[in-house]
Parts: structure tokens; sequence; C-alpha cells
């Protein structure tokens, strides 16, 4: 049993949630509005899902909050369906996905699974990865810029970690979501490129080109 | 109608009384002036004084009365020499009024005859000084068909800038009316006549303030309109949210029991979230609040994208013809869904098994984005109702050949690449091909 923690303001839809997620191994603790959420955001919870439109503070508050916290546990946003993804690409602070509401429950039980899977250790041959002056450690989950470290959320990580793995040479995008989101990329899914604009601005335009047609790719 | 103080009916009135006045006071002020200058006489009037004084003094007042006389018959001008006293030195058989003239030696305009200007010259002989005074005759048959000929190019070209006036004084409030008519019909909700049409006293003025203020109803209910349609969907989400998830709910519960069923309500449900989707993009393009970041985009990469992506689903194959390097200034998310709705919607009416043609190339400063399907076309009428929302062709299409939210008609998916074109200061049209099937052209402007 996983402890999640959801805050939305609809009652209703979160009691609907709560019943079928206990079905998928959740349990769900409903907070209503994103001040409670800020307050209820621990390291107990296995994840977190945030609505975007809540009274007090909104789903962007207080996910910025909870991650100045310090509270590193996957969070997913439910953006409003229709919502200028533009908007949300602005916005991009550091959810681990993103899925528009009104969304399929069992897409949603299958986004909480990938992103509790990839959240469990690691286990891998090489313990650190390098291309260029970026250095990853695989093993700590923390990201290197010419020495320096790099916040990054876990989606990020495995997606540059992905990215660097076959550095130099391009990963499409189907790839990069199974590897870093858990599911297959569809054409209208843009959450990937979210996280590519957010590790671009981390880590600057230049080391992660798109290559049309084939995907993305780390320079080495 | 109501005559007001102000009215056209007295601006008009006002307009040609001082328009006719003025040219018929300019008629009659031009003719002495251009009779000066067509009487020949003029030039000859001192020398004929000079013969008259040496007439005189070589041989007295017969020969003078003699030569005036002559004059007189000759060349119709009546003169009276003068001593330096002002005493005439003759006398000669004339009219009294003009008798009266000369010997005052005044020209009384008002009463005197209006040709027999009086004209006065010194003489100087060499024995003594004379006064020469000497009325002009008035003009012959000959001479008035020329004056009158003037005169009337004279009236005519008065009023012809009288009404040029006129038409720049009535015809560009008219104008100014016209532009925001054909503004809005354009779709700009927010065209107003100015200030300088809107504060007139008059009828015109009273048109534009009846103007503006019907375009303030129609924006206001058109934004009520659209206010209404993006509330509704809007609320409509929550429902479908919970919706969805009881129908989860449901198909664990029931374990298979109902499943085509709940498979059908799947599906309804999944068309219903694609049209909110789109409802919603179409009311933020509409939002004027809503600032969107333009860049410089390489509109073929977009394109090709676009298509990568479609291309994915299995409805027709799409074919990108090679396309020339071309940049446009425009905002990559509004683009995408518009090149996406464009060529969904010819993948959607495609027949089967053909492909969906999509080239880009330039005309003059624009990028052109051709579309083609090869599907039933669209009734020539109706080539432009297409982009509006939930238009529906005349002969609507059943659910079975519609896929999708906006089966039976064309939902708003061309009408969000048209408000897209537009906030791009492009455009979107829509033809028949001869060979059966729609093209759709997207033309937006190149960057520089």
């Amino acid at each position: 049993m996983h402890n999640i923690l959801m805050a939305d303001d609809d009652r209703e839809f979160c009691a609907l949630i709560r019943e079928y997620l206990s079905g998928h191994d959740f349990h769900v603790l409903a907070v209503h509005d994103g001040q409670a959420a800020i307050e209820s955001a621990d390291d107990e919870h296995a994840a977190i899902i945030l609505d975007v439109m809540m009274p007090i503070k909104d789903g962007f508050d207080a996910l910025r909050e909870i991650r100045q916290q310090g509270v590193q546990i996957p969070i997913l946003m439910l953006t409003a369906r229709g919502e200028d993804v533009d908007r949300i690409l602005g916005l991009e602070m550091g959810a681990d996905d993103y899925l528009p509401k009104p969304c399929n429950p069992r897409e949603l039980a299958a986004r909480l699974k990938a992103l509790l899977r990839r959240g469990l250790p690691v286990t891998t041959d090489t313990a650190k990865l390098q291309a260029g002056d970026i250095e990853l450690d695989i093993a700590r989950r923390e990201a290197q810029l010419q020495g320096n470290p790099v916040e990054l959320t876990s989606v990020e990580f495995e997606v540059l970690r992905t990215l660097a793995e076959s550095a130099g040479s391009p990963v499409d995008r189907d790839n990069l979501m199974r590897a870093a989101l858990g599911r297959r990329w569809l054409p209208t899914d843009r959450s990937l490129d979210m996280h590519i604009v957010a590790l671009r601005r981390k880590f600057g335009n230049e080391r992660i080109k798109t290559l049309r047609g084939k995907g993305y790719q780390l320079i080495k | 109608m109501k005559i007001l103080p102000n009215s056209l009916y007295l601006k008009l009135l006002g307009w040609f009384t001082a328009a006719s006045l003025l040219a018929i006071i300019a008629t009659l002020a031009v003719v002495r002036p251009l009779w000066d200058a067509l009487d020949q006489t003029v030039d000859q009037l001192p020398r004929w004084g000079q013969q008259a004084a040496l007439a005189y003094e070589s041989g007295g007042e017969e020969a003078l009365h003699s030569y005036l006389r002559n004059l007189r018959r000759e060349h119709r001008v009546t003169g009276l020499l003068f001593n330096r006293a002002g005493k005439p030195l003759t006398r000669l058989r004339m009219p009294p009024d003009m008798r009266q003239t000369l010997l005052k030696g005044e020209d009384s305009s008002s009463s005197g005859p209006r040709f027999h200007r009086l004209a006065h010259f010194d003489i100087h002989t060499d024995n003594a000084i004379y006064q020469w005074r000497v009325l002009r005759p008035p003009p012959g048959p000959a001479q008035w068909r020329t004056l009158g000929g003037v005169r009337l190019v004279i009236f005519l070209a008065f009023m012809a800038l009288a009404a040029l006036l006129f038409t720049t004084w009535l015809g560009r409030p008219i104008k100014q009316l016209r532009i925001a008519t054909d503004n809005m019909t354009a779709g700009d909700l927010g065209s107003r006549v100015g200030a300088s049409v809107a504060s007139r006293h008059d009828e015109i003025g009273e048109l534009g303030s009846a103007f503006n203020r019907m375009a303030d109803r129609l924006q206001s209910l058109v934004a009520n309109k659209e206010r209404l349609l993006r509330d509704v969907s809007h609320e409509l989400r929550s429902p479908l949210a919970r919706l969805e998830v009881a129908l989860e709910l449901a198909r664990e519960k029931s374990n298979g029991a109902a499943g085509k069923e709940l498979n059908r309500i799947d599906l309804e449900t999944q068309r219903l979230k694609a049209l909110i989707d789109q409802v919603m993009t179409l009311a933020r393009l509409d939002d004027p609040e809503a600032a969107y970041q333009f860049q410089l985009l390489n509109i073929g990469e977009l394109l090709e994208s676009v298509c990568e992506d479609l291309d994915m689903l299995p409805e027709a194959d799409i074919r990108l013809e090679p396309y020339p390097d071309l940049h446009v200034l425009g905002n990559d998310g509004l683009l995408r869904s518009a090149l996406e709705n464009v060529i969904r919607n010819a993948m959607k009416y495609t027949a089967g098994g053909t492909e969906v043609g999509v080239c880009l190339y330039p005309a003059g400063d624009t990028a052109v984005i051709e579309v083609r399907d090869h599907g039933p076309g669209v009734p020539d009428a109706q080539l432009e109702a297409i982009f509006r929302p939930f238009y529906r062709t005349s002969e609507a299409r059943t659910p079975e050949t519609g896929e999708g939210a906006d089966s039976g008609g064309y939902g708003v998916g061309l009408a969000i690449v048209k408000r897209v074109t537009l906030a791009h200061k492009g455009n979107v049209k829509a033809t028949n091909m001869d060979g059966g099937g729609l093209r759709i052209s997207l033309s937006l402007p190149l960057a520089n």
C-alpha cells in the first residue's frame, strides 16, 4: 500500500479517485486546497497528486512551496484540460508528470506506478555517467554541471540519464518516454517536451539538441 | 423627418446657397477686369487724345469736333478734350448721362452705364496741357459671347470646387463609416468610427454614434456568447472527470458484464473531452487578455514535426512535399495546433486509401501552406462557412463517417485554424479541387 497525497477542491472527485486507487494498492489522503497540500506534503507519502485549480493557493504555488520545503517525492500535476500548454511550459517548475483533467483513472494509476517504480533505487553497472561537462551519479541520483550540483526532479534525472547513456547520438521520443515516464509516447502528449525545456533551462540550450524526426540528443 | 437646427438639410441648403452666391458674385466681379483685358481700344486711348489735341491746335474747335465725331463713329469711343482749367473745348452730341459723366469727370457706376468706363489722361503738347476724358464703348455681340463663355467657365469652376469641398466634408465621414463596417464584417468587433464622425452635429454624426452603439452591443453580445460557451465547457469538466472515474469503477466492479456498453460510454466521454479541449482553445484565442509570445519560427520544421506526429495516426497517410527554408514570426503552440487541426480535418475526410498532400512554398512576402485531401469536398457556397465554430454542412454527416467529438460537422478545428492565422496576420481559405477533394491554404507573412 502506497500512501498518496491528493490535493483537489472537488471533494466528490477525490472520493471517487480514492475508491478507485484503493483497488490499485494506493491509499489516498485527500486535501482540498493548496495551503493544506503544502502543510500535508512530507516524505511519508509516496507521491502527490496536485490539481492546478484550487482555492487559497493554486497547484503551481503549492508545487513551488512543496519543493522549497525540500520534499523530493514524485509530484503529478492535474492540469486543466484545454489550458494553454505554453503557459504550463512557462511555469515548468519541477513536477514529475502532467496529466490533463478530466483524465482516465487507469492512466492516472499507471502513471503513479511508473513514477513510484522509478523512484526505487536503481542498480546499474555504471555508478557514474559523463557527457561533456555534465556528470551524473546514478546511485545517488545527482547531477553536476562543470562540477556544480544541479537540482533535478526524478523525471528530469531519468530523461537526462537516458540521453547521457547514448550521448552523441539521438534518442527517439518514444524511448525517452518509456525510460523516464514509463509509458509510450503519443503525438499529442507534450509532457516530454516540458521536461526537455526544463533540462535546457538548467544545462543550457546548446547541450540538448532536437534532431528532426529522430528525437533528442545530448552532445558529448 | 424632423428637421433639427443643425440638420443635414440646413447644412446642405447653406452649402448650395453659399456656393451659388459666391459663383454668381465671382462672375459679376470678373466682367470689368475681363473687359479691360479683352478691349483692344484701351491702348489707343492716349494716342487718340494726343491726336485730338493736335487737331485742336491746328484747326481749332471745328477740327477737334470733326475728329471727335469721327472717333465716336469709327471706334465707338466718346471723348472730350478739356483745357487745363477743365473747360470743354468743343461740344459733341451724345446721350445726357454720358455727357454728365464726362463733364463731372467721375464714373458713378451706380447711375452711369456699366461699360462706358471713364478714363483720364493729361495730354502734353508743345504749347499747352489738356485734359482728355474718354468713355470706352460697351462690348459688342461677339465680345459678349467671349465674355459669356469665360463667365460660364468661371461659374462651373466655382461650383466644381464647391462640390469637391462638399464631397470631402460629406464623403470622408461616410468613408470612415464604410471602413468601420468592413472591418466589422471581417471580424474585428472592436472596430468603431472615430470621434471626428461620431461627434458631428448632424445626421451623419448620429449615424456614426448609432453605429458605435450597435458595435458595442454586438461586441458584448458576442463576448457574452463566447464567455457562456467557455464557462459551460469549463463547468462540464468537473462532472466529466467524476464520470470517468465512476466509469472505471463500474468496469472493475461489473467484471466485464457490461463491457460493450461501458466501452461505448467511454468513447462518448472521450468525444466530450476532445470537444471541450477545442472549445477551450477557441475561447482562449478569442480572449483579448491572453498575450501570446511570438518568436522567429522555421515554419517548415514545424510543419514537418506536426506531419510526423500525425502520420502515426491510423486514418490516412500524409505526404509532405520537399519545402524551402521559410521563417515566420509566430507562436509555436498556436501554429502547431492550427496545422494539426487542418491536417486532421483532411485526414478525416479524405477517401480511404488516399493520401493527404501537404506542401509549403513562398508566394510574395508570405509563406503558403497547402493541405489537400481526396474527399468529397464542400459545396462552393459553404467554403467560407466551414471556418465557423460548429458549422454543419447541408448534407449532415452521420456519426459513422465522422470521427471524434465533431462528427456531423466541422466542429471547432477549422475555426481554431482561422483564429490562429488571423492572429498571425495571415489568412486561410478553402477551395474545391478540380479532381475532387478540398484544399485549404494558410498564408502567413514571412518574417522581415
